[in-house]
This record gives structure tokens, C-alpha cells and sequence, in this order.
């Protein structure tokens, strides 16, 4: 999965480096104080487009705007805006909504366009005369906006994208902030967790274990919004940015309680472990004395008996078979005591005692 | 004023999908993570089974036959090679 968003945020860096682009937002009323901004480069009578966050578009100059772009469009002449009164549009502007005008300028709006639309101001405001017009351009798109954190964002996808942006960040949201409250349950009562054998390994966290879902959402939503950005869209570049933010935050949250909750666990393990473990070395060794005793007399009697028998004849010797008996109870009391292991279904469960007192 | 937003596009979109590559590095380091929970959980699970009140007198059980039967074993044995000297 990198490589391709890695690659595609390195073209929509490119692309946005060679074209003029903005996202859908509102731009601000035209004033004649600002004409020292608006202005500067233009000749004659030249109409420019004024986008959100102070950008201008004169002529010689090109933009591309999505559906939902508020826009105003303004007329410099001899370097000062000029009223309203003074250029009337006539009619409609193909691809974009022409509001009421304001004293220095009308308010357009992008319209839904089914493919790239250029945008001809010049017969609207032919009583104008001839007046230079920049190069606009309305792509398709459709504005949506999405939340983020606790700020929403005005993102221009194609309709066919939108509503699986808004499943996934609909799904995103719930899995990832799911992750992360579980998993702080878990860091808080790990401590004190009594949980049942019965349940398989894989259900013991389901809300937990759910990254694969957290991050195939996450791939989707950046997908859609950099192919937004791609198309110029400010909007979802913010997003982005903000996605990027809070998926580090809520992964870094989950990861510190995991690893909170992973320390108690294994000490609660091993702590249990130990006690077990105790219990078993400890009875264990109290039977080894006793087993001990047991075997020295029962061999010593037996060696004397020999002993005895060598004095009357010397063919009698120490065979094996003297040990034979011993050495079966031995092997007969181990053996029992692996088979009540097995049958008992404890193996797994000691093996378990083992591996968390040492470690591994 | 344009080229300093289409800079800013440029500069956020290129962190992003840097981010991105850091962020799909850090969901697999969670899911190592989950995946170690659950071991932890598993074995915390075993331990507690063997540590419950009836299985834990099986344990004392099988601690005792198996500590009195080593014990024999070496009782004898050693009292043999004793015996031999």
C-alpha cells in the first residue's frame, strides 16, 4: 500500500506545482482599497477572478475550479476596479452560477460539469467592449463535506466517490476510536483480568484487533482525497493533513495502552505462574525426601538381605533385579503422574506456567 | 498570491503522503501489537486454568507422585553405589 500513495502524493505535488487550482470555498467581497492587489499587471480593461484565500486570476492567467468554488469575478481598469453599473452581465457565464452583483463585483459560483468546461466571461459582458478574460476552467467534481476530528472540510469527489468517502470515514471513525477505547480498557483493568478460557485467542479482542479494517478505511480515504487534491482541491489537502493527525494520535494512544496493558498482563502471568509453579516444586521436593527415604530403607534392606545370603554361599551377588522393584514403583508413580497431566488437560496450561515464568 | 497557496498544496499533499508511508508502518507495528495482546492474553488464560482451586490440588497431586518416585529412584540408586564402595 505505500508505494502507490507515496507515488501519488509525489504526482499531485508535480501537478499542483504546474497548474492553478483551488478548492471550494467562499471568496471575499471585492474592495476598491484592494485594488493595489487586485490590479498590478493588467491593461486596459481586464476582468479578474478573485479565489478564496486572496488568490487572483488575471489574464494571461489560467485556474481550474470544481463544482461548489465560490468566486467573484472583477473588472480592472487603468489599475482600479470599476462598479458593477459599468460592465453588466448579460445573460448566463457557461459553467458557473453568476449571483446578485455586488458594487465591485459579481459572486460566481462553479457548476457541476460533466467534463472540463472552459469558462467564457467574454460574451457575457460584451457591452463591455473588449476586455481580456484569464483562462477558467471548471472540472467535474461534487463538493461533500466531511469530518474530521472535531473540524469538517469542504472536499470536491466525483459523485461516485462520494458516498464511499463518507462510508469509509464513517468506518474509520468508529473502528479506530473502537481500537482506541478498548484498548484503554484494557490498559486500565489488565491488572485485574479474569478471562475466560473458552474463548478462542482470535475473539478475545475484537474491538481490539480490527487495524486491518482501520487501515484499508484509512487507504480509502486518502485515495479519494488525493485524487481531490490532485484536482486542486485546498479542501482536501487539509484533510489530509488532518487525517494524517489524528490516525498518528489514535494509533499512538492505542499503541501506549497495549503496551500498558501487555506489561500487566505478563506481569499477572507471571506472578500466577510463579504461585503455580511454587506449589508444584514444593510438593514435589517434600515427595522426592520422602520417595528418598522410602527407597534408601527399602534398598538397604535388601542389600543387607544379600549380604547375609553371601555369607552362606558366594554365588549370591547384587544383581539389577535387586533395584527392579524400586526403580518400577519409580517409574510406575511418574508415570502416573504425567498420565493425570494429560488426562487432567493440564499439559497445555503448565507448559503455559513454564514459558511465563522464564519468559519466552 | 497564488504561487505561495499552490506551495502550501503542493508542500501539505507531499507531507501527507509521506505521513501516509510512516502511518501504514505504524498500523503494522499495532497489529504486532494486538497480535502479542492476545498471545499474553492466551497464556494469561492457561496459567489462570492451572491455577484454579481444583487444578491446582491435581498439580499438588502430580508434584507428589512424580516428586516420590524421582525420589525413590535416587534413594535406591544412591544406596547402592554406596553399598558398592
Amino acid at each position: 500500500m505505500r508505494g502507490p500513495h507515496l507515488g501519488a502524493g509525489i504526482v499531485v505535488a508535480s501537478v499542483l506545482l504546474a497548474v492553478v487550482a483551488a478548492g471550494p470555498a467562499a471568496a471575499q467581497t471585492v474592495d476598491p482599497a484592494d485594488e493595489a492587489e487586485i490590479c498590478p499587471g493588467t491593461s486596459g480593461d481586464s476582468l479578474v477572478v478573485v479565489l478564496p484565500g486572496d488568490t487572483y486570476v488575471r489574464p494571461g492567467g489560467d485556474a481550474t475550479l470544481l463544482p461548489g468554488t465560490e468566486a467573484e469575478i472583477a473588472l480592472c481598469s487603468d489599475g482600479g476596479v470599476v462598479s458593477t453599473t459599468a460592465w453588466p452581465v448579460d445573460g448566463g457565464i457557461n459553467g458557473v452560477t453568476v449571483g446578485e452583483s455586488e458594487r465591485f463585483s459579481y459572486p460566481v459560483t462553479v457548476e457541476a460539469v460533466e467534463g472540463p468546461t472552459p469558462v467564457e466571461f467574454a460574451p457575457a459582458i460584451g457591452q463591455r467592449g473588449d476586455v481580456a478574460t484569464p483562462t477558467v476552467t471548471a472540472a467535474p467534481g461534487n463538493v461533500t463535506t466531511i469530518g474530521v476530528g472535531g473540524s469538517t472540510y469542504r472536499v470536491a469527489v466525483a459523485a461516485d466517490n462520494r458516498d464511499r468517502l463518507r462510508r469509509a470515514n464513517n468506518s474509520y471513525t468508529e473502528t479506530r476510536n473502537g481500537m482506541r477505547t478498548a484498548a484503554a480498557d484494557l490498559a486500565e483493568n489488565a491488572g485485574r483480568l479474569d478471562p475466560a478460557p473458552d474463548i478462542p485467542d482470535d475473539r478475545r479482542l475484537p474491538q481490539i484487533n480490527r487495524t486491518r479494517a482501520v487501515t484499508t478505511n484509512y487507504s480509502t480515504i486518502q485515495s479519494r482525497l488525493f485524487n481531490a487534491a490532485a484536482n486542486g482541491d485546498t479542501g482536501a489537502v487539509a484533510a489530509l493533513d488532518a487525517y494524517e493527525r489524528q490516525h498518528n494520535d489514535a494509533l499512538g494512544e492505542t499503541r501506549d495502552s497495549l503496551e500498558t496493558a501487555n506489561r500487566a498482563i505478563e506481569r499477572q502471568a507471571r506472578s500466577t505462574a510463579l504461585g503455580v509453579l511454587g506449589d508444584l516444586l514444593g510438593v514435589a521436593l517434600a515427595g522426592a525426601v520422602v520417595g528418598g527415604i522410602g527407597g534408601r530403607v527399602l534398598t538397604d534392606r535388601i542389600l543387607s538381605q544379600v549380604e547375609i545370603d553371601r555369607r552362606r554361599s558366594s554365588a549370591v551377588d547384587f544383581r539389577p533385579k535387586h533395584l527392579a522393584v524400586q526403580l518400577g514403583v519409580a517409574v510406575v508413580l511418574v508415570a502416573g503422574a504425567v498420565a493425570l497431566v494429560v488426562t487432567q488437560g493440564l499439559l497445555d496450561p503448565l507448559v503455559a506456567v513454564i514459558r511465563a515464568v522464564i519468559g519466552v | 498570491m497564488r504561487k505561495p497557496l499552490l506551495a502550501a498544496i503542493a508542500v501539505g499533499a507531499a507531507l501527507a503522503a509521506v505521513g501516509s508511508v510512516g502511518a501504514q508502518g505504524d498500523a503494522a507495528s499495532l497489529a504486532a501489537l494486538v497480535d502479542g495482546t492476545q498471545r499474553g492474553l492466551g497464556r494469561l488464560a492457561a496459567v489462570q486454568v492451572a491455577a484454579g482451586d481444583s487444578n491446582l490440588n491435581v498439580v499438588r497431586g502430580v508434584g507428589g507422585l512424580a516428586g516420590v518416585g524421582l525420589g525413590i529412584a535416587v534413594g535406591s540408586v544412591a544406596t547402592y553405589v554406596r553399598w558398592r564402595r
